[in-house]
């Protein structure tokens, strides 16, 4: 006997599938005192050095939040093995070496043993007991000391922003010929420049953003660039093929306005983009009046630039 | 539309001598001889069907023509005369018909002589057709005895007679014309006890029977202990037969996805498919197909059985306090038995939708031996676009898979078979979801296989003792290659497995039965991993929805061999209403690992090698307080070898060792009717020695997993079940179950990830009529815990706010209410078989939450939305 059995379906869905919910505002969109970064200068130092942090606030007005009381502290707890979070629960509320100011910019001095705590050397071990892990590296092979900036923006309520300067340490668990090699060619890393912002409208030619006139409601593109040069190329050891492996950074500007809507939070040019500006289009407010814009450009070994536009927003 | 048939009785109303014997007894003459006397009547040898007039069958019109036949001495029809009419039609068609009949001569005094008889001829329209002469007069159903489903392919000898007959699909079969008399009647089949039994037939009685039959398990005893309950090692099983799973509403006629419904699982996630049973993590409960682990029941995303549901006879599901014969995992038991293959003629099966297309072909090669095989193919990642929005990729992994198996049974002597089969499965996933933001961009790619090769040898002995030898070799893959901005993960595993199940069985005496076997296991598992070290997450990972992994990365790559013998023994010892099935597996288990700690710079590499001895008893009772009412209760130890891909010296803990379990379970069964049936059980499982993510920021070298987790779960589990009966089925499932744990001695107990405190489904299923038939099923779930979001921090490293967490799953996702509906209709025809269904998911479009979401600072939250209503239509055609 011979049997032959045919099966045939046809799936047919009934509406959409609305798995997305609405969120509310984009992180692009300043509708409330923000931390925009917390620029180190230098981004990268080695343990003892001293860099500056400056955290930049703004508020929907517009304007840098400079006379907001903020508290610093150094982190002292590397967060746990198992956290995604960049920094221990712990050094939101204590861990702290605490940097006796209240200003928006403050100098501070890593630790010594910030390389054991947050890099590659290995930390102490209690005698007798079995030696322990050091942390592990980011993807560009880097190390961060986390330093807290509390704002307080209502009372009774803070907002805590961490800065994280990359320290500069020695290369782990490589062999002798290899971290020698390293410490060679590794260069520290330096901060992006912003090399202007421009606004490009109606298809014309983009021009310096600072006091544009756009009409309401228009849909314009502004473009953030950087000079050849800014994404730098640095060894990391990679610990899959143990050797240097050369990288080169890749570069992101935050994109924020008080009013308008950009098509993307954030835009950037990934580590082979040889790219020396990315561009965001904004969609203008219907209502006129001068409208705040600040890019961020950041590359991935922690280097940060901050550049700010105002525009008018006409009819 | 009805099917029309002619149905006719002959009846001899009046047996008429000739015409001239007639006259000379109307003239009555005392001393004329004595009258001629019929010694023998004609018979009809030779039946003619008259042609129904078709305008009379098209009307409806039925009608009975009674006929005057003349029969001449050879028994040939001589002429034929209407002796009441139906019509004109219906007179000719009989008398036409009629003309052609055959009979044996009558004979009168002895010897051949023309006669005359009445008869009457029915024009009927019936229902169905009803063949004329050789008549069904044995026939009947065969049911495997526990399980009640029925068993194709059986062999039914009549042995007197030396005829025979095979079962159908539905474990039916029948004899025509068996003469009077007692019949031994023989059931045998390559996977069956075989059972001698007597019949008697009894003349114009048709002869119904239902046999249920005991099919061989792993160790069977001979024919004289069929009667006998083979060993119950299982405290709480839930079988159920394939014909009412492929009719589960919601399951597309998957076969396995049946599983899902049962009690004591609970909801998977959206897409996952994972099998949470009892509270245990997915990774904990074994699949098994005929013996052979297999690495997963489901592909990616739980839409389809990682094997061909048209080669499985069953599906058995054992929750927890299993037996001996089955280790190396704490959580269910899941075992599939293939089904056996038909041994006549070539059957197929092509079965194509939306989701996938696949085709199953059986031959029969000789009288013992058949071979079949199996194959799948997906392409729903390509037509799921077409019906649902754009967006469900971001959430949704909707991966490309094939899956082929390949099925050899060989009757080697009477009690004795060979079975060897191979299964591959192949799940991969390619996904980018783009974006300007280089750190946003996430890519990830994906490829999960695995495939097994074995065999097994099963021989009856003489004495009533049978072996059970069963060797398997096989490979799994698990590939992972993704980024997540610039935060890579890449973990490559390839797991060799070889393992060998043997098992012998005999009867020690009327009340005892004893099984000892092995269930060995080696692996050799290379790992090479390299990235983040908190992906791929872990059952109490606290972290949400999309959120990035951590930035940490490091590498590694490994191998491990894991040698596991798991020397068993079970009995079963029967004491008046009592059954007591105690059993032991003991045995080492072997690691040897490559690499104890870290590569660091040039130190050479230092490996390591680990013995641990387990010792699992595990005992199952049952009583028998009545005939409708049974008692369980089951206990044991269970233990379960450390994964090898979490004995990595930097993502994991190379001196991880076994973990363990104890299951407890007490219920009861009580039958309601003869196929409705009430079963309750409450369970508790305690579960220590459990790997657990370091909580130190600096562990000790070596020591990412700690191995102090402990976890509970408890509850009960009711199930309210009618079998296939007159059309209907369903079942009701209720589950109550709490599950924790907690990972390192200083915390607090925590929910599970996967806990689900209310597990509810109500399944049924209703043949109308006329082929039309109707199910439904409905869910509800409790939904998952989570861990609360209470506040959040800017990193502006990363320009990213990271999440601070409240208590640990102190919240959960809100529960899970879906209505599924099932439209069947069944057209048959003498040479095909249609049957078109409507399989329609979530009735009422009801958006329900499946996971948590929040914006870009944790200020706010919501939920992801599972799919909507989903219509699938389908047809099946048999030819």
């Amino acid at each position: 006997m011979r049997r032959l059995a045919l099966l045939l379906v046809v799936g047919a869905g009934v509406g959409s599938a609305g798995c997305k919910p609405d969120l509310g505002s984009p992180p692009s969109l300043i509708d409330a005192p923000r931390f925009l970064a917390v620029v180190s200068n230098p981004p990268e130092a080695g343990p003892g050095e001293t860099v500056s942090l400056h955290a930049l606030i703004v508020k929907p007005d517009g304007q840098y939040a400079e006379d907001a009381p903020a508290s610093w502290a150094i982190c002292t707890t590397p967060r746990p093995v198992s956290q995604n979070n960049a920094v221990a629960d712990d050094c939101v509320f204590t861990a702290q070496e605490a940097i006796p100011t209240r200003a928006l910019a403050v100098e501070a001095v890593l630790p010594l043993d910030t390389c054991a705590r947050f890099g590659p050397d290995p930390p102490t071990s209690a005698p007798g007991q079995p030696p322990l892990r050091p942390v592990d590296p980011d993807p560009t092979g880097g190390y961060f000391q986390p330093v807290r900036s509390l704002l307080q923006d209502t009372p009774g309520h803070y907002v805590a922003a961490f800065g994280l300067p990359r320290i500069t340490c020695n290369l782990a668990d490589a062999p002798v010929d290899i971290a020698v090699e390293f410490r060679t060619r590794y260069k520290a890393n330096k901060n992006p420049v912003i090399n202007g912002v421009a606004v490009s409208m109606d298809g014309a030619t983009s021009v310096d953003a600072r006091g544009a006139q756009i009409k309401a409601g228009a849909l314009v593109t502004f473009v953030t660039r950087w000079p050849g040069g800014t994404a730098e190329t640095y060894p990391v050891f990679d610990r899959s093929v143990r050797a240097l492996v050369d990288h080169r950074e890749s570069l992101r500007v935050s994109w924020f306005a008080t009013a308008g809507e950009f098509d993307h939070d954030r835009t950037g040019a990934a580590e082979d983009d040889p790219a020396l500006s990315t561009a965001n289009d904004w969609l203008a407010p219907s209502e006129p009046g001068p409208v705040h814009l600040w890019v961020v450009l950041r590359d991935s070994r922690g280097g940060t630039d901050v550049a700010s536009v105002d525009v008018d927003v006409v009819p | 539309m009805r099917s029309i048939a002619l149905t006719c009785a002959w009846i001899v109303l009046a047996l008429a001598i000739g015409t001239s014997t007639r006259t000379a007894r109307a003239e009555g003459d005392d001393d004329a001889p004595a009258q001629p006397v019929i010694t023998k009547a004609p018979q009809l040898l030779h039946f003619e069907e008259a042609v129904y007039p078709p305008d009379q069958k098209a009307k409806g019109v039925e009608a009975t023509v009674i006929l005057t036949i003349a029969i001449d001495d050879k028994g040939a029809v001589s002429e034929v005369e209407v002796a009441s009419s139906a019509g004109a039609a219906f007179d000719a068609a009989a008398i036409a018909a009629a003309k052609k009949f055959v009979f044996s001569p009558a004979e009168i005094d002895g010897k051949p002589a023309p006669v005359k008889i009445t008869y009457k001829y029915a024009f009927q329209i019936k229902e169905e057709l009803v063949s004329l002469g050789p008549q069904i007069n044995f026939e009947g159903t065969i049911k495997e005895r526990f399980k009640k489903t029925p068993m194709p392919n059986v062999k039914v000898r009549i042995v007197d007679l030396d005829i025979d007959a095979v079962t159908d699909e539905v474990g039916g079969f029948a004899f025509q014309d068996i003469p009077v008399g007692t019949h031994k009647v023989e059931l045998s089949a390559p996977m069956l006890i075989t059972v001698v039994t007597e019949e008697e037939i009894v003349k114009g009685k048709k002869k119904t029977v239902t046999y249920f039959v005991e099919e061989k398990e792993e160790g069977v005893d001979e024919e004289e202990v069929v009667r006998a309950p083979r060993i119950k090692k299982e405290s709480v099983e839930t079988v159920i037969r394939t014909e009412e799973a492929r009719r589960v509403p919601g399951t597309q006629g998957d076969t396995l996805k049946v599983v899902q419904n049962l009690p004591g699982v609970g909801r998977s996630s959206f897409g996952s498919g994972q099998l949470i049973v009892w509270g245990s993590s997915p990774k904990d409960t074994r699949v098994y197909v005929n013996g052979v682990e297999i690495p997963a029941l489901y592909h990616g995303g739980g839409l389809r059985s990682t094997v061909n549901g048209d080669l499985v006879k069953s599906i058995d599901l054992s929750p927890g306090a299993y037996g001996a014969d089955y280790g190396r995992g704490l959580g269910g038991l899941v075992k599939v038995e293939t089904k056996n293959l038909a041994s006549k003629g070539t059957h197929a099966i092509i079965a194509a939708d939306v989701i996938d297309t696949s085709a199953m072909v059986s031959t029969a090669i000789s009288k013992k031996a058949r071979i079949g095989i199996a194959g799948r193919a997906s392409y729903l990642d390509q037509t799921l676009g077409a019906v649902t929005s754009s967006d469900v990729g971001d959430f949704v992994s909707i991966p490309r898979y094939y899956d082929g198996q390949l099925l050899a049974q060989l009757e080697l002597s009477k009690d004795e078979t060979l079975t060897a089969f191979g299964l591959v499965s192949d799940d991969k996933l390619d996904r980018t979801i783009p974006s300007d933001d280089p750190s946003a961009v996430r890519k990830e790619k994906t490829h999960t296989g695995f495939w097994r090769a074995a065999a097994e040898y099963k021989r009856l002995f003489p004495d009533g003792a049978s072996v059970v030898v069963a060797p398997s070799v096989g490979i799994d893959r698990n590939e992972v290659v993704s980024s997540f901005g610039d935060v890579p993960t890449e973990i490559h595993t390839t797991s060799g497995r070889y393992a060998l199940r043997g098992a012998y069985r005999r009867k020690l005496n009327s009340n005892a039965t004893l099984t000892v076997g092995a269930d060995g296991q080696f692996t050799h598992t290379e790992v090479n991993r390299f990235g983040s070290i908190t992906l791929p997450a872990r059952e109490g990972d606290i972290t949400v929805f999309g959120q990035p992994p951590g930035s940490q990365v490091n590498a590694d790559d490994w191998t491990v061999n894991e040698l596991t013998v798991g020397p068993y023994a079970t009995a079963q010892v029967t004491v008046g209403k009592l059954e007591l099935a105690p059993g032991l597996r003991i045995g080492p288990v072997l690691v040897d690992g490559s690499r104890l700690i870290p590569l660091i710079g040039t130190t050479p590499t230092q490996g390591y090698r680990r013995l641990d001895w387990t010792f699992d008893p595990r005992l199952a009772a049952t009583y028998h307080a009545t005939k409708k009412l049974l008692l369980r209760a089951g206990a044991g130890l269970y233990t379960q070898p450390p994964d090898p891909e979490d004995l990595s010296s930097v993502f994991g803990n190379p001196t991880l060792a076994p973990s363990s379990a104890v299951h407890l379970v007490l219920g009861g069964a009580y039958k309601l009717r003869g196929t409705l049936t009430l079963e309750v059980t409450a369970f508790a499982k305690y579960l220590w020695d459990l790997p657990a993510r370091s909580e130190q920021a600096t562990p000790a070298l070596a020591q990412a997993l700690d191995q102090d987790g402990v976890g509970r779960s408890y509850g009960g589990q009711l199930l309210l079940r009618q079998e296939l009966v007159k059309g209907f089925f369903g079942w009701v499932t209720y589950s109550l179950i709490r599950s924790e744990r907690r990972d390192h001695p200083d915390q607090d107990w925590r929910l599970f990830d996967y806990d689900q405190t209310h597990v509810l489904g109500v399944l049924a299923s209703y043949q109308i009529g006329h082929g039309w038939e109707f199910g439904g099923r409905f869910r509800f779930t409790s939904g998952v815990p989570r861990t609360p979001v209470t506040d959040a921090y800017y990193d502006a490293r990363s320009d990213q706010y990271d999440p601070i967490f409240g208590p640990q799953n102190s919240i959960r996702v809100p529960s899970f209410y879906q209505l599924d509906l099932r439209l069947e209709r069944t057209i048959t025809r003498p040479r095909y078989r249609l049957n078109l269904f409507l399989d329609v998911q979530n009735v009422t479009n009801r958006s329900n939450p499946e996971e948590i979401i929040y914006n870009y600072d944790f200020s706010r939250r919501e939920y992801i939305t599972g799919l909507p209503t989903l219509a699938v239509v389908g047809a099946r055609v048999e030819l």
